[in-house]
């Protein structure tokens, strides 16, 4: 392997799992990760099953390899930037150590290239950009995209709504927004150095209102923050860890990769100007969904913001910012810009199907399988102890699969509030296909794990 | 600035647009679609229905020959998401609004 990774040998393997093996990134029993923005749990053992050489297709973006692979990429990209416990550094130091740790940063900068082609690569074969395109084609598929966007209905709000809990499944759809939501506009704030004229101060124009101008109270995080608070929430950066579906982590590290190399500026302006443009309607309705099922006490700034300051960030992002890009920077500069809308818009579109999926899922205990079934399904079954002291993971079913308990009790997690399901000796639970789901145990337990 | 029109293909069993009096077709290149003015520059002749070797199509009238590679690099605006293509044609004053997405005889493949 070279120093930038781009050869693809046994190394590369052994240094993701080296990767893996910071201290800030070691197991844990529990099952959130309580005021600590060091601590990002990776799993070396499943890291090392990756074949890193075999990209994700479209088709295995909901799966266990996406997970593994952008829980990765997420801890590559975000110690890269600032992050500070609310209640301070006391107790936490060697954490912070270990997170910011320069021999970490040099393995992530190694490992880095390899990781993306392996998250984020399908995009290269799924979009396609051709031709010459000039200011009247990309202006016709912007207002097109955007139309297409902002009058197909809201199927996640419309979900969450219809959920048989819909408070789990609002607070679900929060989990995953808190992947951005809490540290908001980091990625853009990664294109505000440099000098590219005009264009760099409309950036910052759109950059100052997410970062409420200065006014900490006015910080779209920090309304974000409120809204978590409000429904009982925590509010701390990746408490939620665990319950991160791979899509929507995905999503977040596609804004990181288009920023942090400096020839995906144009998709990253193309992608946020799409993005602003649809947040206005977006935002609203979700206002409507968590008025109905939280009432007066949620506080929706947050969303209440977004849905009248995109309005004109949407504006400000194409007209003032990709159009005049487009213009002076020709072809090339176009192609970007529009692959960047087409790139954000499949991921969006492939996240929402992801979180769908998962809310539409609530499982429920019934008899265990029986030997003779155990022994019929594909595959071989995974006999797993579990115990209070056994490292909490979630992870993504890559096929149709039964946990059936042979002993004890467990706790099937599969959302990132609630109550988990309890499955006792006897009994069993299905986790479709695509589904993110963890264990845990009170008392020392025995589960089969198996293709159904 | 000037005026397009939007057509959407369903790939590979559209290939062709009609768009007034003229004629788009598809070309596949490595997984590319690509959308090109079936005219050619010489005395506009139907390229679609030209042959390519070795990288170049050569038109079935006179026999000019052109690089593929630039063909593609000139053919309209293209977005290609699996089977669904969509092309930005350029519009001329008289052109209709209405591009038809058809299939027809593509021997340039």
């Amino acid at each position: 392997m070279t120093a930038l990774g781009l050869n693809h040998d046994e190394s590369v393997s052994q240094q993701i799992t080296n990767y893996a093996d910071n201290y800030a990134y070691r197991p844990q029993p529990e099952p959130y990760l309580v005021d600590n923005p060091y601590r990002r749990p990776l799993d070396r053992a499943r890291l090392a099953g990756i074949d890193w050489r075999r990209p994700l297709t479209e088709d295995r973006f909901a799966s266990d390899d996406s997970l593994l692979a952008n829980r990765v990429l997420m801890n590559v990209y975000e110690s890269d930037s600032m992050f500070l416990p609310v209640d301070g550094l006391r107790g936490k130091e060697r954490d912070f150590a270990a997170f910011y740790d320069p021999d970490s940063r040099v393995l992530a900068d190694r490992i880095r290239p390899t990781a993306e082609r392996f998250a984020l690569g399908f995009l290269d074969d799924s979009v396609r950009v051709n031709g010459h395109w000039d200011e009247a084609q990309t202006l016709s598929h912007l207002d097109a995209t955007i139309h297409e966007a902002t009058t197909g209905g809201f199927p996640v709000q419309t979900a969450v709504e219809r959920a048989a809990d819909p408070r789990r499944a609002a607070e679900m759809l929060m989990v995953q927004m808190a992947l951005d939501g809490l540290t908001e506009a980091t990625a853009m704030s990664q294109n505000l150095g440099g000098a590219f004229g005009p264009e760099q101060s409309e950036l910052f124009k759109i950059f100052i209102d997410e970062f409420g101008y200065g006014v900490f109270d006015a910080k779209h995080s920090t309304l974000f923050t409120d809204l978590c608070r409000s429904v009982g929430m925590r509010t701390s950066p990746h408490h939620y860890w665990f319950f991160y579906l791979p899509s929507s982590i995905a999503v977040n590290n596609y804004f990181y990769r288009v920023t942090h190399d400096r020839t995906g500026f144009f998709r990253y302006i193309g992608a946020m100007a799409l993005l602003e443009a649809t947040f206005a309607p977006w935002f609203a309705r979700l206002t409507t969904v968590l008025r109905t099922i939280f009432g007066d006490a949620v506080d929706t700034r947050y969303c209440d913001e977004h849905a009248h300051i995109d309005q004109h960030h949407g504006r400000m992002a194409v007209h003032d910012l990709l159009m005049p890009l487009a213009r002076k920077h020709g072809p090339v500069a176009a192609r970007g810009l529009i692959r960047g809308v087409e790139e954000i818009r499949l991921l969006s579109s492939l996240a929402d199907a992801d979180l769908l999926a998962q809310l539409a899922w609530t499982p429920s205990a019934r008899p265990a399988r029986s030997t003779a079934d155990v022994e019929q399904a594909p595959g071989v079954p995974e006999i797993r102890d579990i115990g209070p002291t056994t490292a909490f993971e979630t992870r993504v079913a890559d096929v149709d699969t039964s946990v059936d308990v042979s002993s004890g009790r467990v706790h099937l997690h599969f959302s990132g509030t609630g109550d988990p399901l309890t499955v006792a000796a006897g009994s069993g639970v299905s986790v479709p296909k695509g589904r993110l789901y963890g264990l845990s145990a009170d008392e020392d337990a025995v589960v089969v794990v198996g293709e159904r | 600035m000037s005026r397009s029109v939007r057509v959407e293909l369903d790939w590979p069993r559209e290939n062709t647009v009609v768009l007034g009096d003229r004629h788009f077709f598809a070309y596949d290149r490595s997984g590319a679609v690509h959308v090109i003015a079936s005219r050619c520059a010489h005395r506009g002749g139907p390229l679609h229905l030209g042959r390519i070797e070795n990288g170049k199509l050569r038109c079935p009238w006179h026999g000019n020959d052109f690089r593929v590679d630039r063909l593609c690099a000139r053919g309209v605006a293209v977005v290609q998401r699996g089977d669904r293509v969509i092309a930005y044609l350029p519009a001329e004053p008289d052109s209709p609004d209405s591009p038809a997405a058809v299939n027809s005889i593509v021997l340039a493949k």
